[in-house]
């Protein structure tokens, strides 16, 4: 309590300090007046000083006037001050926006309530086909492990009974899935146990988006009852009631991060990909329980299955950006480093400036303390603004940033866009590297020999080259770190565009440029057969040709996609090979710019009906006849890849076509086409127009028109080609940041350089105009000062070049085409580096030696 | 008569407190009452009686309220407060036992 009211005191005293101190004053005066012998007072400003001493806020008061001092002395080199400032800052921000996208994706939780207990379940890993009988596992046999096993099945549902109606996205989910994900409403309420029996009325929550733009965000929503059907096709307009709305960005889904439209309940088995863990249950002990209970279900389990495998659900999720992110975070603190380092060195140079005022501030009796703590007070007013700028700057930055860089990552941020920003663990990273940095700012003047030689210091005043050996070296390993640094990262941006160079230049055998792809989906139950569904693919195809006035392409399996082989065989021969199989429309290969080598194409001809036919690639065409003519032979290859009846039929060969690859890494180019409309079609379909409209234009303009005449089909969003090159697009994403980072940090090390040495020859002046003077030549004065920056930026290239060849390693998966030691990149990048180093060291050598000596020596 | 120079260190404050005791007084006769007292024996810097008042100040010993000085100028008078009083009673007890405790060695020894 007395602490506590001594503390009070203290704080009471700080706040009238003045007044306090201004009626102690005058009370020593009022004493003096009446001693008789005023003498033996004492010495009254240290008295005080003293008294004040006694209330213990001495330090405050130091402090104000370190960082006064500190505040002036920045103001007078205005120059040192921006520099200093703008690489912190472009160096902070680099790494702080980089941490905050990692953050937002790595360390960030999925938004389920304790999510690290989600896992997804693999049935049959690696493989694609899992055993069957997996929906009817028995979750309670292991429910000692399983907390809920999270099921969901998603169903398209069409709003209102019949009419013009787009689909909407739903999800079938059992009490698993709210309650392991622990799902709320945000108005209404959630489902109840009985809503899950197959008997009820279906209940329905609706999403977000859906309440709003359909039901007008009207609260009183809940209790209503519509009428809509399932996309399956075999169900018919079901009555569902609303119990609930869910809150706002709720989604479901690996990669897709597709927000939920509408939630109903389950009602028949269904296979589960998901289980919330029980606390503390380890996950191979998980593993072995429901490996052991999906034995006791599974139908077609061969002798090498491998059981079920667990994965954390948040790893499955970001798993596939981790590297390219944790690479960004790298490389961003790589050039922290650098720009860290560069600092330093002006720190340094600055400090060496100050020798004489340390000097002096020394022999007048100021400690070593003293003087630290001006120099703390001056980086903590440099790194204390960098961050104040730095936060700011990524404040504003990210936002417009944010969705970019999802759409880049090809998934948004486990916790929602707004997850990318600065949160504590941002500013916690940011304000550790601030501390770190200010202490190794104040510590670099240190480094100087100011105590040492103070009389020398004081002596000297600049007449002489007065630096010890090892100042020399300190400056120049800084430099050279820099150079090795930057160095490295200008190489690994070489390689990295000539990779986008490559990828550039090479013919998958399509072309992508002025198309877009238009997907579209349409209830079974309308369309349920080929003939209907072929009409509905005419119509459509049509419709889309005229809106964009250009020419159409179906087909059953877009470029970019990986694609399955099948056997494909040889009537007369008997010789087989394996081949991708795609069903195309008439002008699929004029419209993708495949090159016609033999024969002919599909023409609108080959149509159901019609004698069967097939066009096959040139790859294939050599395998299975070489050295003959492929046209003619009769083949047989599966007619439909997808389709849940496989059929086969014999087709002649009338027409060879280039090879396809279908991304950068394909090797396998044997294909066999088949014309769309003499194979079985399904729900979904999918084409290529020629268009170079905005893609929206064509997406509202096609709804509009189905609308009158197909208004269940479903026109999903429309895609430009060009973007669903992830490849070429990741690849050049990398490389633009790559090339920021790089460029920013060799533009530092250059500027690092260039402040050595031209404070170098600057010292040594005097030297110079003797040399001059004595009749020394200007070249050789040049020459002499450009000898040790030389010699530093040689150094220092040689590091950066095995620093490059180890980062070159690292980037072997990014790069295409290009080998991981790169000798154009390592010319080209160490080359620049060269030269504009040599231009740094040049620039101040030569306006020391062309100083007319005269006019040097009477200055000094 | 000789005079001492200097006070062990801590007892200029216990000889506040014990001048304060009676009544409240400001600087200048605080300084009065302990020569008077001491019979002129006792003699310091008079100014370090201020250091020591602040220090009583910040532990809520004494408590100061404005006053005019004999020749009109504005002072402070301090009084003591009652914990004040206490820690007197604890410091005259302490430093009691230490001087006897001094006396007997200086006796015996």
């Amino acid at each position: 309590m007395s602490a506590l009211d001594e503390g009070l005191r203290r704080v009471w005293y700080l706040l009238n300090r003045r007044r306090f101190d201004r009626a102690l004053a005058e009370e020593m005066d009022a004493h003096r007046e009446m001693m008789r012998e005023p003498a033996w007072f004492g010495n009254t400003l240290r008295l005080r000083e003293r008294s004040r001493d006694a209330w213990g806020w001495v330090w405050v008061d130091d402090l104000a006037r370190d960082i006064r001092l500190a505040a002036r002395a920045l103001r007078r080199t205005p120059g040192f001050t921006i520099v200093t400032l703008v690489s912190l800052v472009i160096g902070l921000t680099l790494a702080a926006s980089t941490i905050a996208v990692a953050n937002a994706y790595l360390i960030r939780s999925l938004p389920y309530p304790e999510a690290d207990r989600l896992y997804h379940v693999m049935y049959a890993p690696p493989g694609p086909y899992e055993p069957g009988g997996m929906s009817a596992l028995d979750w309670k046999s292991v429910s000692d492990v399983v907390e809920y096993p999270v099921t969901a099945g998603s169903a398209t549902v069409y709003l209102g009974d019949g009419g013009p109606e787009q689909p909407i996205r739903a999800l079938q989910v059992n009490t698993g899935f709210m309650q392991g994900l622990g799902v709320r409403a945000s108005l209404g309420r959630t489902f109840n146990a009985e809503e899950f029996a197959p008997t009820s009325d279906r209940a329905v929550m609706i999403g977000d988006g859906v309440w709003r733009e359909r039901f007008g965000a009207d609260s009183s929503v809940i209790g209503r009852v519509f009428r809509a059907e399932a996309g399956d096709g075999r169900a018919e307009a079901q009555t569902f009631r609303i119990v609930g709305v869910l809150p706002p960005g709720f989604w479901f889904g690996r990669g897709s991060g597709a927000l939920v439209d509408i939630l109903m309940p389950l009602t028949e088995p269904a296979r589960t990909y998901m289980v919330r863990l029980r606390p503390g249950v380890p996950v191979g002990l998980a593993e072995r329980r429901i490996t052991d209970a999906a034995r006791a279900v599974g139908t077609s389990l061969t002798t090498d299955w491998t059981g079920v495998h667990l994965e954390s659900a948040h790893e499955r999720y970001v798993g596939p950006v981790r590297p390219v992110l944790l690479g960004a975070t790298l490389v961003a603190g790589i050039v922290l480093l650098i720009a860290c380092t560069n600092v330093a060195v002006l720190v340094l140079l600055r400090a060496l400036h100050r020798q004489k005022e340390m000097a002096v501030r020394v022999a007048l009796g100021a400690e070593r303390r003293h003087i630290v703590r001006v120099l703390a007070a001056e980086s903590a007013w440099l790194c204390g603004g960098a961050i104040v700028l730095v936060a700011t700057l990524i404040a504003f930055l990210l936002r417009p940033l944010a969705p970019l860089i999802e759409r880049q990552l090809g998934r948004p941020a486990p916790g929602g866009e707004s997850s990318i920003g600065v949160d504590s663990t941002v500013l916690m990273a940011m304000a550790v590297a601030a501390v770190v940095i200010a202490l190794s700012l104040c510590l670099v003047p240190l480094a100087t020999p100011w105590r040492r030689h103070l009389a020398d210091t004081l002596r000297a005043s600049g007449r002489a080259d007065t630096d010890r050996a090892s100042m020399h070296r300190i400056r120049g390993a800084l430099v050279g770190l820099e150079l090795a640094g930057s160095l490295m990262l200008l190489v690994a941006c070489g390689m990295m565009i000539r990779s986008v160079v490559q990828m550039v230049g090479t013919d998958l055998g399509f072309r992508t440029d002025g198309l877009a792809r238009v997907r579209v989906v349409v209830p079974a139950r309308i369309y349920p057969d080929d003939e209907s569904r072929y009409s509905f693919y005419r119509r459509v195809t049509q419709q889309a040709g005229s809106l964009a006035g250009g020419r159409v392409a179906l087909t059953s399996w877009p470029p970019f996609a990986e694609s399955l082989t099948f056997p494909v065989i040889d009537e007369s021969g008997g010789a087989r090979a394996k081949a991708g199989v795609t069903a195309v429309g008439p002008d699929y290969f004029a419209v993708l710019r495949i090159g016609v080598r033999e024969g002919r194409v599909f023409s609108a001809q080959d149509r159901e009906g019609n004698d069967p036919v097939a066009v096959i690639s040139d790859a294939l065409a050599r395998r299975l006849w070489p050295g003959a003519s492929a046209v003619g032979h009769r083949i047989r290859a599966v007619d439909r890849v997808g389709t849940a009846t496989p059929s086969a039929t014999w087709r002649t060969v009338v027409g060879v076509v280039g090879d396809v690859r279908q991304d950068y890494t394909d090797t396998d180019v044997a294909d066999v086409y088949v014309p769309f409309f003499q194979v079985p079609s399904d729900r979904y379909g999918n084409f290529y127009v020629e268009t170079r409209a905005p893609t929206i234009a064509l997406t509202t303009a096609l709804r509009a028109a189905l609308s009158e005449t197909d208004g269940q089909a479903l026109v999903r969003d429309v895609l430009r080609a060009d973007d669903e090159n992830r490849q070429l697009l990741g690849t050049r994403f990398l490389t633009a940041l790559l090339s920021a980072f790089a460029l920013f940090a060799a533009f530092l090390a250059v500027v690092g350089m260039y402040g050595v040495i031209a404070y170098a020859v600057g010292r040594r002046q005097r030297e110079f105009a003797i040399r001059v003077a004595l009749g020394a030549t200007r070249q050789a004065v040049t020459s002499l000062s450009m000898r040790s920056g030389g010699l530093v930026l040689a150094l220092g290239l040689a590091a950066g070049t095995v620093a490059a060849l180890g980062a070159g390693r690292l980037l072997r998966s990014e790069l295409y085409g290009v080998p991981p030691v790169d000798l154009w990149s390592l010319l080209g990048a160490g080359g620049l580096l060269a030269l504009a180093g040599l231009l740094a060291i040049w620039l101040p050598a030569h306006r020391a030696a062309s100083v007319d000596p005269v006019v040097v020596l009477r200055e000094q | 008569m000789p005079r001492v120079d200097g006070l062990p260190p801590g007892t200029l404050a216990m000889l506040i407190l014990r001048v304060l005791a009676t009544q409240p007084l400001h600087g200048y006769a605080i300084a009065q009452r302990i020569a008077i007292l001491s019979a002129g024996r006792l003699s310091v810097e008079e100014g370090s009686l201020y250091p020591a008042l602040q220090k009583l100040l910040l532990k809520g010993w004494v408590k100061a309220s404005p006053a005019v000085s004999e020749t009109g100028r504005a002072v402070r008078e301090y009084r003591l407060t009652p914990s004040g009083r206490k820690q007197l009673a604890v410091e005259q007890e302490s430093f009691r036992q230490t001087t006897d405790a001094i006396v007997a060695i200086l006796e015996t020894a």
